[in-house]
């Protein structure tokens, strides 16, 4: 490998060989990371407690001044990277940020879609399971009972099923949910080792219109139950997209709203992440990134309010009236998807088995297709930074994954390890890296080769203005929800770690990762210049010379 | 349902599937210029 490093005539060598088949396949590739659990599950539980209607003000404005630009900056980053001969976070803002301090901040976008996919594959395997349950018959909730004891049925399933009780893979004394793991594990690592066109792009080509046709049926059924129980005439469909959609606009005057808007955005897009840097990375030099950035996050927005707006609240308050609903929003995003909903598919009468089937398939759908995005930077970077072959890279990705992902169904009480992996990663660090990137971008690389860079080859021109937007705008309003967010959580969250061996476990979980990523960086590093590469990004921008 | 609830159904329905059928659109009927 050396050998072929050697010089700069060797950056094309240094390139995996891997690139997408298609156009529509990358951008299939970032809406499938994209669109996940948090579309259906989490979306219309913000915005039926921030607002109803009124939280799309919020919504659209982080839209339009987060989302968007930072993912088409790193659409950007990722296609220039990729020329240089680089396909990782690190390397990639290595080149943005002009040295060691950008680099290294750069693991984050490694650590993050690692550490995240060391939980995202254990709830897969849950909507897998749950899937296979509706499949053969269901969850074993009666019909004839009440609603408080058919939550009570759904919620001793749920935590049996997840190991909620206690730690161990014998989650609800069988080992049931560990092979629906071991399953999904093996899915997920086999797409991804068969490689970007042959691996994920074959999948989500046809998982993407799967998963919208399973949605659009159950969508269909859902607008279509009318009025189930005569003995409840105000429980209808109508008032169950009320209960979603009517606006309350004192909530705009609450922070809380905006927060939780620009929350919700941010996660949904998977902006933050490290995910498109590496996927923008395998384009051609003259891709269009910007059509391409934007058709992602309309497709990610379609699935968030077109489906998951209309499908999850008015199917429950459908069948639960007012008063239940009001406690499972508060219930969170797992609860309204694993407890709250089976109850709903119960009263659905025959179809109820059918539905529910199609929304647990369709779930983990949304689900697979994010979590094979978060293996794929973690094997590139171990073949950019070591230089070794594929084989050798998975076989250390699947060890790192494997452990983590192991540990995390092992620890499994009360879900606190992996909740708190999701605290700090998920969630905390997505802000840092998201902020590291728009930085880069904007001040370190520049606003005016940044914009120079992502109209080479554009299909649409960004309209002028979002070069201040991308410049002020984004990374003040970043900084803004940044400090606000912290301000309401960081301390409890501390607090919590100390006090919780198992939050402690997770953290050095974290950790361990962490420094293998650095250690891997110090190694590539080393190499990257002995092969002569632009590590700190020094050469002129406008290089048509790169990879050529 | 209320007025208001409507509006801000319908308006952000179509706004998203709008945009998402533009991009569509444009990304399959692009032509790449020869050469």
């Amino acid at each position: 490998m050396n050998d072929k490093l050697a010089g700069r005539g060797a950056r094309v060598e240094h390139h995996h060989h891997d690139e997408w088949g298609t156009r529509l396949g990358v951008i299939l590739a970032v809406a499938g990371s994209a669109v996940g659990l948090g579309n259906f599950l989490r979306f219309p539980g913000q915005a039926a407690q921030n607002g109803g209607g009124a939280f799309m003000i919020p919504y659209i404005c982080a839209l339009l001044f987060l989302g968007i630009p930072i993912g088409w900056a790193e659409w950007t980053m990722g296609r220039y990277g990729g020329r240089k001969g680089f396909h990782t976070a690190p390397s990639i803002l290595g080149v943005f940020g002009r040295g060691a301090l950008a680099r290294y901040l750069g693991v984050m976008g490694i650590l993050i879609p690692l550490a995240v996919s060391f939980y995202y594959t254990y709830i897969e395997a849950w909507c897998l399971g749950y899937f296979w349950h509706y499949l053969i018959g269901g969850i074993g909730i009666d019909p004839a009972g009440g609603i408080h004891e058919q939550t009570a049925r759904a919620a001793t399933f749920y935590n049996d099923f997840t190991g909620r009780g206690e730690n161990g893979i014998f989650a609800g004394g069988s080992l049931e949910t560990f092979w629906f793991w071991v399953i999904t594990f093996a899915l997920n690592i086999w797409i991804v080792y068969r490689g970007l066109a042959k691996g994920i792009e074959k999948f989500v080509s046809w998982a993407m219109p799967m998963m919208a046709v399973c949605a659009l049926i159950v969508l269909v059924r859902v607008l279509t139950l009318g009025t189930p129980d005569p003995r409840h005439p105000d429980q209808n469909v109508l008032n169950g997209l009320a209960f979603m959609w009517n606006p309350r606009f004192d909530a705009l005057g609450n922070p809380q709203t905006w927060l939780a808007a620009a929350g919700q955005i941010f996660f949904s897009l998977s902006v933050g992440f490290g995910v498109i840097l590496n996927y923008a990375s395998y384009l051609k030099q003259k891709d269009d990134v910007v059509l391409s950035g934007l058709t992602a996050s309309a497709t990610n927005e379609l699935f968030e309010v077109g489906f998951g707006g209309l499908i999850t609240l008015t199917a429950a308050f459908v069948f639960l009236g007012t008063s239940n609903m009001i406690e499972a929003v508060q219930g969170g995003t797992f609860g309204l998807g694993f407890t709250t909903l089976p109850v709903v598919f119960t009263h659905m009468g025959a179809a109820g088995n059918a539905i529910g089937a199609l929304w647990f398939l369709m779930l983990f759908i949304a689900a697979i297709t994010s979590s094979i995005s978060m293996y794929q930077p973690a094997l590139a970077f171990f073949r950019e930074s070591l230089g070794w072959s594929k084989q050798k890279s998975t076989a250390l990705m699947v060890a790192v994954c494997l452990s983590g992902s192991f540990l995390v169904m092992y620890y499994s009480r009360d879900g606190i390890f992996w909740s708190t992996i999701d605290d700090w990663v998920g969630t905390f660090m997505i802000f840092v890296f998201a902020m590291v990137q728009i930085i880069c971008f904007s001040w370190v690389f520049g606003i005016e080769r940044g914009w120079k860079e992502a109209h080479a080859g554009a299909h649409v021109r960004i309209p002028r203005y979002y070069k201040f937007i991308m410049k002020y705008v984004t990374p003040l309003y970043l900084i803004g929800v940044f400090a606000a967010f912290c301000r309401q959580n960081l301390g409890g969250w501390v607090r919590s770690v100390a006090d919780e061996p198992l939050r402690l476990g997770a953290i050095a979980l974290v950790a361990g990762a962490a420094c293998l990523l650095v250690a891997c960086t110090v190694i590539g590093e080393r190499r990257w210049r002995a092969a002569g590469l632009d590590v700190d990004g020094r050469e002129d921008f406008n290089d048509g010379r790169s990879g050529s | 349902m209320t007025s208001g609830g409507w509006l801000f159904m319908l308006a952000s329905i179509a706004f998203v599937v709008i945009l998402t059928v533009w991009c569509f659109y444009r990304v399959l009927t692009w032509k790449d210029p020869p050469g």
